[in-house]
């Protein structure tokens, strides 16, 4: 073999050849020191996690199928002291935080609605936030689940009292393992609570994962993520946004491939879950109340 | 008293016979549920039902509203009007900013056509005025100072800073008789007055107390005595 080593040495070679991968590459994160071309990302060498789950027996963490047993929850209200209201939410190793802006005045004129007031949603993961680094740049799944958190918002603001103004909401996943989408419904929504903005009822999520014919409720990463191989009749997820005051849904979102009566099965698990979810989110909320004016003898 | 009650938003809070829906309530299906996180106030106040509403300590957020007096800030001039920061509603601070507009026509109620707005306005005082319109899509919140308890209370003049009260209510602020007024901004008077404010300011001698007589809605002056 010859040895080209010492050939390609010199500096303009390796520039030359810098500036032809960075050409060749997708347009990526060019502020950040990135390792030697050599290196390799250590992802590649870890062992992937079991693409199967088995679909019988218990689940992970302790918890029981077919039965809606959803993680047990922590929040509080009134962090972000810049913000109107905050929300921080953990429910197993998920944790989400939740800014609320508003009402204040729209930013573009020609959107600002003379009747009511608007409501803008953005949901952003943090890199550190899954088990592969994300980057800062807002994927399409940001955009969809934004898209996703606007819907189930939006009936349950009393929009109408805030003509010509602008409440934006900002939820940012701190570390996703599972049903993401709806413990954001949850923290947004407490959020907005906390800020004062007037609203017809909370709004609380709760998803599930059918699995064949058992399914789990408030399912962890892996649990949503591993398909089974066998493809099953019933293979799917399901989100719902529920308003338990009103006993309205706000927002439904699955994906997967069920029958109709798995589906309203489904429905009718997810509206439980938030019930079981209801008593924790009321309590956190009195006590943001409390906490931030504590007078208990006013007339 | 009895500790308050604390409720979150969809809380039922009772039927719509027992009270009256106030603030931070609805009524749906006729029964009056919550829309805010707080404390649940019932208020007898006279009528037959009490009034039921739901307060949170904190400021509410106030949304400057048609008839509202409004405490603003001038932020640039035009000949035809003047372009304005809300800064309170009320007495309540507003945590963002709105903006507003003082059009030409609504600086004061005589001789519209005759005002100057660069008279009337400078960059950076004070304002109080009334909301007459939300506006429309592309305007801001429309603004009129063309009454007597509304115009300029704070403004600076190039000699010091000063402090007056609109001159239309009277004039107890100006208790330091060294005050200098660089010029009168009192949009409800006359140019006529205007000018004599000037010319009475150049001598920087103005040491007294200015009193509105009379009111005259038609058309000019309005009678006032200035005292040495």
């Amino acid at each position: 073999m010859i040895n080209i080593g010492p050939i390609f040495q010199g500096k303009r070679f390796r520039a030359g050849l810098v500036a032809w991968f960075i050409y060749f590459n997708m347009p990526t994160d060019t502020k950040r020191v990135r390792g030697p071309e050599v290196s390799q990302s250590p992802s590649l060498f870890s062992c992937d996690p079991a693409a199967v789950l088995p679909s019988k027996g218990p689940r992970a963490d302790g918890r029981r199928r077919d039965q809606v047993d959803v993680r047990p929850v922590f929040v509080r209200c009134g962090l972000v002291s810049q913000a109107k209201g905050s929300a921080y939410l953990e429910a197993g190793n998920t944790k989400l935080m939740c800014c609320v802006y508003g009402p204040r005045e729209t930013d573009r004129k020609d959107e600002t609605n003379m009747k009511c007031g608007r409501l803008t949603t953005d949901m952003r993961f943090a890199p550190f936030s899954c088990l592969e680094r994300g980057s800062w740049i807002q994927g399409s799944q940001d955009k969809d689940f934004s898209l996703m958190l606007h819907e189930s918002l939006q009936p349950a603001i009393c929009l109408h009292k805030y003509p010509r103004s602008q409440i934006e909401v900002n939820v940012m996943v701190l570390e996703n393992s599972g049903s993401v989408l709806a413990h954001a419904v949850t923290c947004a929504s407490l959020a907005l609570a906390d800020a004062g903005i007037e609203m017809y009822d909370l709004v609380l999520g709760c998803s599930m994962r059918q699995d064949g014919t058992s399914y789990v409720v408030d399912p962890s990463y892996m649990e949503e993520n591993c398909w089974n191989s066998v493809s099953c009749e019933n293979q799917g997820g399901l989100t719902v946004a529920f308003l338990p005051s009103l006993n309205q849904i706000s927002g439904l979102q699955s994906d997967g491939e069920m029958t109709e009566e798995t589906l309203t099965a489904g429905v009718r698990t997810c509206i439980e879950g938030c019930y079981k979810l209801y008593p924790v989110i009321q309590h956190a909320l009195t006590k943001a109340v409390r906490k931030a004016a504590p007078s208990q003898s006013e007339s | 008293m009895s500790p308050m009650k604390l409720c979150v938003p969809g809380d039922k809070l009772c039927s719509a016979e027992d009270c009256i829906p106030g603030t931070g309530v609805y009524l749906r299906h006729g029964y009056i549920y919550s829309s805010l996180a707080g404390y649940v106030l019932r208020k007898n106040e006279g009528e037959e039902l009490p009034v039921i509403s739901v307060v949170r300590e904190t400021e509410t957020q106030l949304l400057p509203d048609v008839g509202a007096i409004v405490t603003c800030k001038v932020t640039s001039i035009n000949p035809r009007f003047a372009k304005v920061h809300i800064l309170y509603v009320g007495s309540t601070p507003l945590k963002d900013r709105f903006r507003g507009t003082i059009r030409k026509e609504d600086v004061r109620a005589t001789e519209k056509d005759k005002v100057e707005t660069y008279k009337s306005f400078r960059p950076g005082d004070i304002v109080l005025a009334k909301v007459i319109s939300l506006g429309d899509v592309q305007s801001n919140y429309l603004l009129t100072t063309a009454e007597n308890e509304l115009g300029v209370v704070v403004a600076h003049s190039e000699a010091g800073k000063y402090q007056m009260h609109n001159m239309a209510i009277g004039l107890e602020a100006l208790e330091n008789s060294s005050t200098v007024l660089h010029r009168i901004l009192a949009p409800c008077w006359t140019t006529r007055w205007c000018y004599l404010m000037d010319y009475l300011s150049t001598e920087k001698h103005l040491l007294g107390l200015l009193l509105p007589l009379e009111d005259c809605d038609n058309t000019c002056e309005k009678h006032v005595s200035v005292f040495f």
